[in-house]
Parts: C-alpha cells; structure tokens; sequence
C-alpha cells in the first residue's frame, strides 16, 4: 500500500508540470531597412485630410516612430481635382481645401527620400443608420455594463464593406474591440446589426461611426490581425502571421482610404 | 460513370491475361497456411518462411498471417521465423499440395539470455520494400513515453524522416510533406484526426493494436490517396486460447482490455478502453482560472473473428473514440469556447483461400469524423460542425504464383461525403442569427482505384516490385458550385443535381522497386512512385487543430501530385542482429494549397476563393542504425534534409522553407535489460527548430503596434532537444499472473522547448514589444502499473 502513497503524492507534481510556461526570450531579429508607413485618410466630412507617414523601426526599439519629413504628398480625385499637402507638423500632412465627396475615385502620391509611393481609393455612399440602440447587459440582477447596437441595410449588390466604430469619452470603460468591419459578401441587400458590449456607465456619452469603406480598406483591417500581437493562448488557433494587404506601391506599408461616414451621439441614460 | 466500369472490366480482363501467363505448368506443390502465436492465437504479420534447400525461395505472411510456398516435389526443411519468436524447423516430404498452419511460440528472454537465431532474419536486405519500417507494440513497449501512455505516433516520430507537429504532439510530417499527406489506415479504415487532447496523444490504443508499418517510399501500388507515406495500423485479433483481462492505470489515463476465445478456438474477440482523468484533478486542484477547462478522452476498440470454414474467416473491427475541449474562463461571462471531436471506424471483412495460391481479402469499411466547435455556453449556444464520412468497398487479391512471383490487385470505391460547416444555434445567441445563414451545402465524391502489382524474384541478386494504380475521382451533386472572379467574388454558380458527376480527375500511378542484393548481408535499392491525393486539408492556424477541415478536388481545387525518387544501402552486421541503411530521397509535390492573407476558411462557402495554389519539393538522406537482440537493444536515427514551398503570390513568388523544414534530426533509443526483471530505458531528440514568420521590425497604425514581415519562414524557432527516461520493473510473473511498473520521466532536464512564440506588447513598459515563447512540458513524471492475467 505504500506504492498507492507514492501515487498520490505525484499527482500535483504532475498538474504543476502541466502548466504551462512562459518566458520572454529575446531572439536575434533582422533589422529590416526602414520602410515608408502611411495613414491616409480622405471623408465626405469637411477637411482638413491628414496624412501620416512615418518609418518602421527594429523590433526590440522603443516604440517611437520616426516621422517623415519633407516629403510631397498630393492627393487627386477623378473629377479633375487635386491639391498639394502642406507638413503642418513633422510627419504630418495636411489639406486645405479639397472636399471629400462620395462616389469619386482618390489617389494619394507620396515621394519620399526619392521613392514614389501611391494608392487608390473609392468613396463609396454614405449610409443611414436605422438605429443605435444601446441596452444594459444585466447579470444576476445587476447592470454590469451596456451593449450598444448599430443597425443598417445593405443596399442590394454584393461588394459594400463597412467599419462600424464606437468612441466614448470614458476610453477606459469602452473595452479594446470597439471597431469591427464587415462585408455584404453573404448578406447582400439585408439589414445588418453591429453590437459591441462595453463596461461603460450611465452618463457616458457614446458616438456610433459608421464608415462605408472600399475593398482595399476592408481587406486592410481584415488582415491587420495576422500583424498584431496575440496572446499565447490564442495562438491555438491565430492566424499565420503575414503583413497585412494594402492598397501603397511599392512595398510601402500602411493604408490609404476614402471612406463616406455617418454618425451617432447618445448619453447613456 | 458507365466509364469507370468499363474501365474496370478492362483491368479485370488485363488481370486474366497477366494471371495466365504466370502459370507455368510444372510439377510443382504448394505448401501453405496460417502462421499464429502458440500463447495466444493472435496471427503473425510478416513471419518469414524459407526452404532450407532452396536459398532463393521464401515468402512472408500477409496482413491476415496467410503464407504460400511453391516448391517442385521433394523432401525439404521449412523453416518459420518471426522476430522475437523461436524459429521452427520442420521437415516435409512434399508430394501434394499441403496445408500447414503454424504455431510459434515466443523467444523466452527470461533466463537464457538471447539465443541468437541460427536462421537469417535478413529480410531488410533482401525484401523489395524500402523506406518502411514495421514496429511491433511488444518490442516498443519500454521506450520511455509522455504521460505513460505507450503511443506509436510518438514512437514513429523516431524514425529517421519523420518528425512531430510541435512539442509532445501526435500529428507527424513524412519526407517534408504535409501533415494531410499521410495515409492512417486502423484495420483498413482512414482515420482523418489521428488525435485526442489538442494532439498530445494518439487516437491508437497500443493495448488493441498488434503492430504498425510506416512506408515513406516505395508505396506498394494497394495504397493510394495520400502522397507522402502510409501508416498501416492492424489491431489485435484477440486471444483465442484463453479468456485474459489486461490493463493499466497511469496518472493521465487507465486502461481495461478483455480478449477471449470464442467456441472452442474457432474465433476470438478483443475489446479494449481507456479514458483520462485529468479534468478531474484540474477541476479539484487546478489554478482558479482552469477549474472551468475541462479536457478529457475516451476511446473503444473492438474486434472480433470467426474461423467458418479452413478457407473462410470474418473479421469485424471497429473503433470510437471523443474527445471534449472546454475552455471557460469565467463561467458567468458566457465567453465559454470549446471543441469536441471523435473518429469512428468500422471494418467487416472476409477472408477466403481460394486453393492454396490465392487468397483474397474483401472488406466494407466506414469511417466517420466530425468535430464540433462551440461558442457560448446553455441557451447562448452557437455550435459549428465540420466533418467527414466514408463508406467503402475494398477486394484485394494476393496470388502466389509460383516462387518467383507473388501478384496483387483488387479494387477499392469509396464514397465520400464532406461537411464543411453546419451551424446549429440555441436562441439567445448573439452571434449566431447573422452567421444561421452560413450552413454550407454538403459535398458528396466517388473515388475509385484498382491495382495490379507483382513482387518478382528475377533471380539470385534482383528483385522487382513494380505495379500500376488507377485512381478516380469524381465529385458528384447534390451541389452548388461557385465560380470566382479575380476579386474572390462569386462570378457565377451551378446547381448539380444527385449523383450528377460535376468533376472527374483521374491518376495513372506507377509504382517501382527494385533491390540489388549484393550479398547475404547488404544490398542496394531504389524505387519510384507517382500518387495523387484527392483531398487536402485546410488549417490556417499556427498549430493543427481539430477543427481543421478536409476539402475535396473540385474544378477549382486540383489533386496533389506527388512523385518520389529513392535509393537506399542496407546492410547487417553481427549476424543480422545489427541493421544499417543510409537512404536518399527526393520528392515533389503539385498543387499544394496555402491561404490568401486573412483567408476565412471556417464556414465559408466560398471558401475555394481563398486558396492560392503552388509547389513543393523535399530531399534529404536519412542514416539508420537498429540493434535488435542483447542486453542493450535500441536505434539511433539521423536526418539532413529540406523542404521548400513555392507559390506565385507568397512571399513574393520566391520559395521559402515550409514550417516542417527541419534541417538536422536525431533520435536515439536505448533499451537496456538489466536482468529480467529490470529494465532501464532512454529516449534523445534533438532537431533544428521550425522555420517560422518572425518580424523584422514594427510599425504603428492608430495607436496599435503592428508587426512587420519581410519572408515567410525566415527564422527558425529555438533548437528542440529532450530526453526522456525510463524504468520498468516487472513485478511477479506466474502463469496466471503478470504485472509491471513503469516509471518516467519526459524531458527528463526540463529544457523549455518552444511550443509557440508570440509578439506582443510589454505589459510592464507600454513603448515595448517583447517576444514571449510558451513552452508546455518540462518534467512530466508519471508511473503506470499495468497487468494482465
């Protein structure tokens, strides 16, 4: 019977070895050349436009980007229009006049350090909201925060992608998934629902954004997971890393995107 | 379909023509029989028989313990061998055609230390085959193993050219092809998910099974369908001299088996469980965060005989095994997310001797895997099944022509019907009415193939197998099929309707070998073989999972073509009881499927859309070194090689090395038997890391941090090592009575091998990224007690 001890003493040696281990280890990563990012934007709403740029830098840096400074940003739309941006500030570029208008075509051309870089992008229509909708997620009797719901019909014909987006003045409440995109692909012409839950309270105040972005966009943030850090367990069934797809030239990381965009404010009863 | 038949037919009459041309009418008798354990009845695999007199004629047993022997009339010694066996020697005046069945008892190791057979057991040298190697349960049982649990996935995994999937895991790779290139077949069922528990363990009970061949290369023309290798698992018959009851009770699992002798000898049956338990202790010990995981296995198998007649003899084999997934963080957060899966097999077949030359096999096989993902927990359910089931018809002949040839054929169909994801969704959740609409139609598919192939003893220093495989594939309605436009939309789609044909592939396989014998102790080979594959699977994840799901060809997705160069040189030392080879290979594979970025490939109808199309290539040498008898027995097996992939829009169209591209492998197995009753034993691994997608530096898009990549697979995860030891110590042994423990420890210096490498944000200083590795297994003891009486 002493055997049948044994066994039982080994039982929480095992369940201790089961766990599992993890440890910050610091691999010899390649310093990639310094590559061109951008963040570009053009709405239907009034300008300024901004556009970003900036370098990528060598993995184990500090996460401070560099800017790119003196660098030519023009955008051009397919009615005739265009403009030069002005560097406001370093890294930042902005327009002064062009109007964002839906249905046309953007182009956005940057030279940098004597590489050209462009992208195009559609303005699609912008979209009513049908209802926005905010409700208390209740367990237990208790209120543990609010779910907030937006609601919108597709028109009919596939190829309308849309990122819904949520903004509050209580960030700290609001939760890390507040922005999710989506595709008509399989619900064409029907009647879409968004719902993001949240730990907001009462007297927040939540504004609902709902963008109706081209292809390249969509494709964009529907990759950028595989680029973003995941926690370990959920490496089980992440995605293989990749760069994410983007609509710049030239290798040059980052986004360009004209998107339509409708809003909506609400104060949480 | 009428051209299938007709197809058939003309196989069928080439078969006649071929048959006939054999018979050389000489005055010859057949000796012939079943060949069997003298303890328990249970059939040998591939014993060998020879006629002393006559040094270039013998014969193995086949897959049911048949043997035929062809000699001209005459008085001779027929000697019977099998390893770890007592070779028997008999004498026989052969004037008619003799049926002779065969009982050989065990080599007792117990006190008499190794008689070394005084019979050659050479047949690595001088048998056709290369690139195979057949393990028996028994004389694997010592090797030191994760958990306890005897597993010959793992145990193969230490063969030279095969390597894991990660850490502690079940699923293999062969030659650098893909983990859905390998052929499981368990008493001739497929077994699609060889895995329980996320893949820590093999779906094959090494209580039920009898023995287990792996063919790499040279791919005998009676196995199709996959290209890179075939595991041929064959279970126990069960003891059909006594009733026995075995078993073990291990930390992690327990085990009962139950085999018996049914009417008087004439049949016997075997069926044997087991079921983990370490939910159980999670649940009761576990940190507060995993109290609401719960992981757990259980299998069945089963298999029963029946001699009917001395020509006639049934089999029915089945196996059932779930395995339950559930990972909760909070229960009241309704967050829950879990994973279920199970295969099941069955197998009925019947065995018939036609005279003393042919004996032919038929089988009705199914097979059924499905795996079930679900969200959510109660009335917020959402469940996502994914699956597969075949039904199949399989006859396969084996004529003993006379010494020099032993022809193959038969035929097999099967048909198939694929799940690609049925939603299911309880009333109150949230995700589900959206995704309802995502059911995806089921996929029906015919795959036909028949086989010719002839093992041909040329003459003293040349034999031959060469054979031919017609393969067919045909998906068949009900189905709608989509065509794409380059955007990944829908172009167009068609409906089809019940077994109405959308799409045949057909595949001409030729299969050759041939070994040089140079002379009793060494001998050179070499062989080819061309197989498609019909079905690929899909994984996007990191890691396998059992959610992964099985597609077949259709017009968009094309067979994998896999094609295979090798040439080996085998040789014996110390009396055969030392073997060596040194094999070289080169392989290439077609049509190989890799992922659109961001490809959504659960539930997808359209999921074809997301599928880029590309090649592959491998080569490598593998070196071999098996010391069969003594104190110390054991092997070390090593490993150069490269796998490559390459596809137009990946990487930029520049190839990279595959994740299972494994640079240096090597295992080394030692076994050493103290005295009879104490057995030491060790198990050493190490091997070049993964190739993996590291980033080569980051960018920022709003404010998260994003990785920047710059080549598929450019680095390597850290190097793999491990050892594992082990101690067995044999308690009483009577008639009755035997018992044993087994004590051991894996990773026995706790080398923290990675499991996976994640970048992320440093949670202790927000402006860093780190890079984090998990490891899962350092120190893992455990002891087993297993009896049988």
């Amino acid at each position: 019977m002493r055997k049948s001890r044994y066994f039982i003493l080994l039982i929480p040696a095992v369940i201790f070895s089961l766990y599992a281990c993890e440890k910050v280890v610091t691999l010899d990563l390649k310093n990639a050349d310094k590559q061109v990012v951008v963040q570009g934007n053009v709405t239907n709403m009034p300008g300024p436009y901004i556009v970003n740029l900036n370098y990528t830098i060598p993995y184990y840096s500090s996460n401070t980007f560099p800017v790119i400074t003196g660098a030519q940003v023009n955008i051009y739309d397919d009615a005739g229009n265009s403009e030069a941006l002005t560097e406001t500030t370093q890294g930042v570029y902005k327009t002064a006049s062009l109007i964002g208008t839906p249905g046309r075509k953007y182009t956005i051309q940057i030279v940098a350090n004597g590489n050209t870089y462009s992208g195009i992008s559609a303005m699609a229509l912008p979209l009513p909201i049908d209802s926005f909708l905010i409700q208390p997620s209740i367990r237990n009797s208790i209120v543990t925060g609010y779910r907030v719901t937006c609601k919108f019909t597709d028109p009919v014909g596939v190829g309308n992608h849309y990122r819904v987006l949520i903004t509050s003045n209580d960030t700290a409440n609001l939760g890390q998934n507040n922005s999710r995109i989506v595709s008509d692909k399989l619900t064409d012409g029907k009647q879409l629902s968004v719902s993001f839950r949240t730990k907001l309270i009462s007297t927040d105040t939540v504004k609902i954004l709902l963008q109706c972005i081209d292809k390249s966009t969509y494709d964009f943030y529907n990759t950028l997971q595989g680029a973003v850090g995941n926690s370990s367990i959920s490496q089980f069934l992440a995605a293989l890393p990749a760069n994410p797809t983007n609509n710049i030239s030239n290798k040059g990381l980052g986004y360009f995107a004209a998107y339509a965009v409708t809003t909506n404010t609400k104060v949480i009863p | 379909m009428v051209d299938h038949f007709s197809l058939l037919k003309k196989t069928l009459l080439f078969l006649l023509i071929v048959g006939t041309f054999f018979l050389s009418g000489q005055n010859k008798f057949t000796i012939s029989g079943t060949l069997k354990d003298q303890k328990t009845g249970e059939v040998l695999i591939g014993a060998i028989v020879k006629v002393k007199e006559l040094p270039l004629v013998g014969a193995a047993s086949n897959a049911y313990g048949f043997y035929s022997v062809s000699v001209p009339e005459g008085k001779y010694t027929f000697s019977y061998t099998y390893i770890g066996y007592t070779t028997l020697d008999t004498s026989i005046d052969l004037h008619h055609n003799l049926k002779f069945n065969i009982e050989l008892g065990e080599t007792s190791t117990t006190l008499k230390e190794i008689v070394v057979s005084s019979e050659k057991a050479n047949n690595n040298i001088v048998s056709s085959q290369m690139s195979a190697q057949t393990l028996n349960v028994k004389e694997i049982k010592s090797i030191p193993v994760f958990f306890g649990e005897k597993d010959i996935l793992k145990t193969i995994q230490l063969l030279p050219g095969i390597t894991n999937v990660s850490d502690g895991t079940s699923g293999f790779y062969v030659r650098g092809g893909g983990a859905d290139q390998n052929l499981i077949l368990l008493d001739e069922a497929i077994v699609y998910n060889p895995t329980h528990l996320l893949g820590f363990f093999s779906v094959f009970n090494s209580d039920a099974i009898k023995d287990v061949t792996i063919f790499k290369g040279g791919i005998p023309a009676e196995y199709g369908g996959r290209i890179s290798s075939v595991l041929d698992i064959k279970m126990n018959d069960g003891n059909s001299k006594k009733l026995s009851v075995s078993g073990g009770l291990g930390l992690i699992a327990s085990r009962l088996t139950v085999e018996a002798p049914i009417n008087k000898g004439k049949g016997s049956f075997i069926i044997s469980g087991r079921r983990t338990y370490a939910d159980l202790f999670l649940k009761a010990f576990g940190p507060k965060n995993l109290r609401n995981t719960s992981l757990y296995f259980y299998d069945f198998n089963l298999k029963a005989n029946y001699q009917l007649s001395s020509k006639d003899r049934v089999f029915l084999s089945g196996y059932f095994g779930k395995d339950n997934f559930t990972f909760n963080n909070s229960a009241a957060s309704n967050r829950g997310f879990g994973i279920n899966w199970g295969n099941a097999t069955g197998t009925l077949r019947w065995n018939h001797i036609f005279g003393e030359k042919l004996f032919l096999n038929s089988s009705l096989i199914f097979t059924n895997y499905q795996s079930n993902i679900v969200l959510g927990a109660g009335d917020a359910q959402f469940k996502v099944t994914t699956g597969i089931q075949d039904f199949s018809l399989k006859e396969d002949f084996n004529y003993y022509v006379n010494n020099r040839h032993v022809v193959k054929f038969g035929f097999q169909s099967m048909y198939h019907t694929f799940i690609p994801g049925e939603v299911t969704v309880n009333t109150a959740s949230s995700i589900g009415p959206t995704r309802l609409g995502r059911t995806i139609e089921r996929k029906h598919a015919l795959e036909n193939a028949v086989y010719i192939s002839d093992d041909y003893t040329v003459c003293s220093w040349l034999k031959l197998a060469v054979g031919f495989r017609l393969s067919t594939f045909t998906s068949v309605g009900p189905n709608t099929v989509y065509s794409y436009d380059a955007n990944g939309n829908i172009a167009d789609s068609s409906k089809y309707k019940n077994n109405q044909p959308i799409k045949t592939y057909i595949g001409y396989e030729p299969r050759a070998s041939a070994t040089f014998i140079i002379n009793d102790k060494s001998s050179i080979k070499a062989s080819y073989n061309h197989i498609n594959q019909y079905l690929h699977l899909l994984s996007n994840a990191t890691t396998s999972t059992p959610v992964d799901i099985w597609v077949p060809c259709s017009q968009i997705v094309k067979p994998q073509i896999g094609d295979q160069e090798a040439i080996g040189y085998f040789r014996n030392f110390r009396n055969n009881s030392i073997e060596t080879s040194v094999e070289g290979f080169y392989k290439t594979m077609q049509n190989q499927i890799d992922y659109v970025n961001g490809a959504d490939l659960r539930f997808n109808k359209t999921v074809e859309s997301q599928l880029v199309f590309g090649k592959g290539w491998a080569y490598g040498v593998e070196f071999f070194i098996k010391k069969k008898t003594g104190k110390l027995t054991g092997w070390v097996s090593y490993t150069l090689s490269r796998t490559w992939r390459q596809f137009d829009s990946l990487n930029y169209g520049n190839k990279f090395p595959a994740k299972q591209d494994i640079i240096n492998n090597l295992s080394i197995v030692g076994i050493y038997k103290l005295n009879p009753k104490l057995t030491f034993s060790a198990t050493f691994v190490y091997h070049t890391g993964f190739a993996a997608t590291f980033p080569s530096g980051k960018y920022q898009i709003g404010n998260q941090v994003v990785n920047y990549y710059t080549e598929r697979n450019g680095y390597r995860m850290p190097t793999y090592h491990r050892l594992d030891i082990g101690v067995t110590l044999q308690g009483r042994k009577t008639e009755k009575f035997e018992s044993d423990w087994n004590f051991s420890v894996y990773n026995a210096y706790g080398r923290q091998n990675p499991y996976s490498i994640s970048f992320q944000p440093d949670p202790n200083d927000p402006t860093k990224t780190q890079a984090v590795q998990l490891s899962l297994f350092r120190w893992v003891p455990s002891i087993t007690y297993n009896f049988k009486f």
